[in-house]
């Protein structure tokens, strides 16, 4: 599989207004998505998923690395909004509603990205009504505006409008967390059909360890703008390793009480800030497993497997503490069957 | 045919709305100490005339007496008449209120074409010398006091560069005004193909209402430079420029979803001015109804001052209508 995006050593640093110092909400992270695959980007809020999906679009300049699209390097010049590169990148929101604008029929939403892609009005209507469709919404409702659809077909909406351009890569920004549990099933099984169908890539960036594990190849688990272990869905998912990974799967919430759960990794205290970063392992303060070692420099990638990184000392020690972490497969099993339930 | 029903329903309850207006400004007005008939008559009238001229202006009996026999006069289109003057208020209204109307009109679409294309410009550009000057601008406009403007620019224009003429109300002393038809001199002198007339009203208008103008387009200017900041952060806006959309395109979506706010605030501000002009108005001697009932409240004239606050909410009913029929057009989650 040849990559469609590549990103290495991505750097970003927000400056604050009046002072020196900087935030620094990422902070080298490198990975690859190929062809109709999905990595997904998790962590909690402010460990600068979202940065990175906007540095990956060139939306905003980075600070550091290089962005490629099919070896084309993507910055301040060359982005999104480019003549070439336009259509071919695309991206969905979080909040479907502040997304499209309230003022536009949602046809007409739909067809926007195809406005500067030289393309016959027939054609384009054509290409909505089609794509439309695609997305499970009715003929009826290209007529509509935002306002007089749910939330889950707002979403459609969303989604239809990225692959309106038949992209190769689409950044997905939370697509499901604004979502009720019944229209997140839903669309999380659209986009899973349509990557079957037309082979995009897709950068899923989300906080949502439940949905992520039902739609993603691979998994990057990001914490203060760090990549801490990369590899694929179910090696992370079963067999983390990291003790945030650890402790990020301990924390979701089963959707049956009665699965067992045992937390195994606490993760007690707060968040450094982004501003003044520990010089060792960012996880240093908060992890059980700390020491000398772990408090004096960053730890080093370790691969551990095909594709799979960790940036921890004390991996082995993480896992072998762990009796295995099967309840999540039950998890899994159960998630599915729940999802599944809002498929046709 | 709904927007037809919803302009019925609007208008039925205009009435009720009036007549709350009415009786809250009646019994407030009565408040103001004075008594007209003693003001009229002089010092040396005697109980007995003061007593006629009382029941003669509909001042006899206690106050609810008083308000119910100008509730029927009202009715029957008698808004009594100002002592100052000796005219029917109706009257002195149709001639002083599209004074103002003209006044505050211009002014205000003077205050739309500085605020709005500086707002956008000012929260599109937003680290340019013109979002700082708009800055400053928003709080100069927000500081000075109008009249002080309308002095300083007669000041410069009239007293020493004489480039307009005396500020001394809407028309050359030696010219007979154009024939009558709707009080608003400007619509009138071109009714009458009086050219003459026509110059001399628009050279007498520039100063109150570039002053009026330059005042108001402040908080024009704020409210479209914060709902456009607003509207260019948001994520339909990002979406478009990802779309490669150009510049003019982006901003035009972005203005046409800040416009339900920009169109409040200026309804606000016209509803204001009608009052809110009457320094500038004195300043000019314009003759408007703003000064009209100031003289009124001054010389406890009341009727004078009830008809002004019925005509002006009469007024800002009617642009409050409108301005809610424009929201029908501009905005489609009002419509569904």
């Amino acid at each position: 599989m040849s990559a469609v995006l590549e990103v290495e050593g991505l750097v970003k640093h927000f400056p604050i207004a009046g002072q020196r110092a900087v935030v620094q909400a990422v902070n080298g992270v490198g990975f690859s998505v190929a062809r109709g695959e999905t990595l997904a980007l998790v962590g909690e809020s402010g460990s600068g998923k979202t940065t990175v999906g906007r540095c990956v679009l060139g939306l905003i300049p980075r600070t550091q690395g290089a962005v490629r699209f099919h070896g084309a390097m993507i910055d301040k010049r060359h982005n999104i909004r480019s003549r070439d590169l336009r259509g071919k990148l695309q991206l969905v929101f979080q909040e479907p509603a502040e997304s499209l604008d309230p003022r536009m029929r949602i046809g007409e939403t739909i067809g926007e990205p195809l406005r500067q892609l030289d393309m016959a009005q027939v054609d384009r209507v054509k290409r909505v009504r089609e794509v439309a469709r695609r997305v499970g919404l009715s003929e009826a409702s290209l007529e509509q505006f935002p306002a007089e659809l749910s939330a889950g077909q707002q979403q459609r909406v969303g989604i239809a409008r990225a692959i309106v351009t038949s992209p190769e890569l689409i950044v997905l920004d939370e697509p499901t967390s604004a979502l009720d549990p019944t229209a997140r099933a839903e669309i999380i099984d659209l986009l899973i059909r349509l990557q079957k169908e037309l082979d995009t890539a897709y950068l899923f960036i989300s906080h949502d360890l439940s949905t992520v594990r039902y739609v993603s190849h691979r998994v990057a688990v990001m914490y203060l703008g760090m990549i801490v272990e990369q590899g694929s869905a179910a090696e992370i998912f079963s067999h983390p390793r990291h003790p945030y990974s650890i402790g990020l799967l301990s924390s979701v919430l089963l959707p049956n009480p009665k699965l067992k759960r045992e937390v195994r990794v606490d993760l007690k205290g707060e968040i450094p800030s982004p501003i003044d970063l520990p010089n060792g392992c960012y996880l240093a303060g908060r992890c059980p497993f700390v020491d000398e070692q772990c408090r004096a420099a960053m730890p080093p990638a370790d691969q551990v497997g095909d594709g799979h990184f960790v940036h921890c000392y004390h991996h082995r020690k993480a896992l072998s503490g762990q009796v295995a972490l099967d309840y999540f497969d039950d998890f899994q099993a159960k998630a599915e069957q729940v999802l599944g339930a809002g498929r046709r | 045919m709904r927007v037809l029903r919803y302009v019925g329903k609007r208008l039925i309850f205009i009435v009720p709305q009036l007549f709350g207006i009415i009786l809250v400004s009646f019994f407030l007005v009565k408040l103001i100490p004075g008594d007209p008939a003693v003001l009229m008559l002089g010092p040396f009238a005697t109980e007995e005339q003061l007593e006629k001229l009382r029941a003669g202006m509909g001042l006899q009996g206690t106050v609810l007496d008083q308000f119910w026999i100008y509730l029927t006069n009202l009715v029957q289109g008698d808004l009594g008449t100002s002592w100052q003057t000796t005219q029917p208020v109706l009257l002195d209204l149709f001639q002083r209120f599209p004074a103002t109307l003209e006044l505050i009109t211009l002014a205000l679409l003077l205050a739309l074409v500085i605020g709005i294309p500086l707002g956008v410009a000012a929260a599109y550009f937003k680290r340019s010398i013109i979002k700082k000057f708009s800055d400053y601008y928003g709080l100069l406009a927000g500081a000075l006091p109008d009249f002080w403007l309308g002095l300083v620019l007669i000041f410069f224009f009239y007293t020493m560069l004489d480039w307009v003429p005396a500020p001394l109300g809407r028309l050359d002393i030696a010219l007979i005004p154009p024939p009558t038809v709707t009080n608003f001199l400007l619509i009138d002198s071109v009714i009458a193909g009086d050219w003459q007339a026509l110059w001399s009203a628009l050279g007498r208008l520039i100063l109150p209402v570039v002053t009026l103008g330059v005042i108001n387009a402040g908080p024009i200017l704020k409210m479209t430079q914060s709902t456009m900041e607003r509207m260019l952060e948001s994520d339909f806006i990002r979406y478009a420029e990802t779309c490669g959309l150009p510049r003019s395109v982006v901003i035009r979506r972005a203005l046409r979803n800040s416009l339900p706010s920009i169109v409040t605030i200026i309804s606000v501000l016209y509803g204001f001015l009608i009052g809110g002009a009457v320094l500038v108005e004195i300043v000019f001697s314009w003759g408007g109804a703003g000064q009209y009932a100031v003289q009124g409240v001054l010389n406890a004239d009341i009727n004078p001052v009830l008809g002004f606050v019925l005509f002006s909410a009469i007024f800002s009913l009617v642009i409050y209508l409108i301005v809610d029929l424009i929201y029908f057009a501009i905005d489609p989650r009002i419509r569904s």
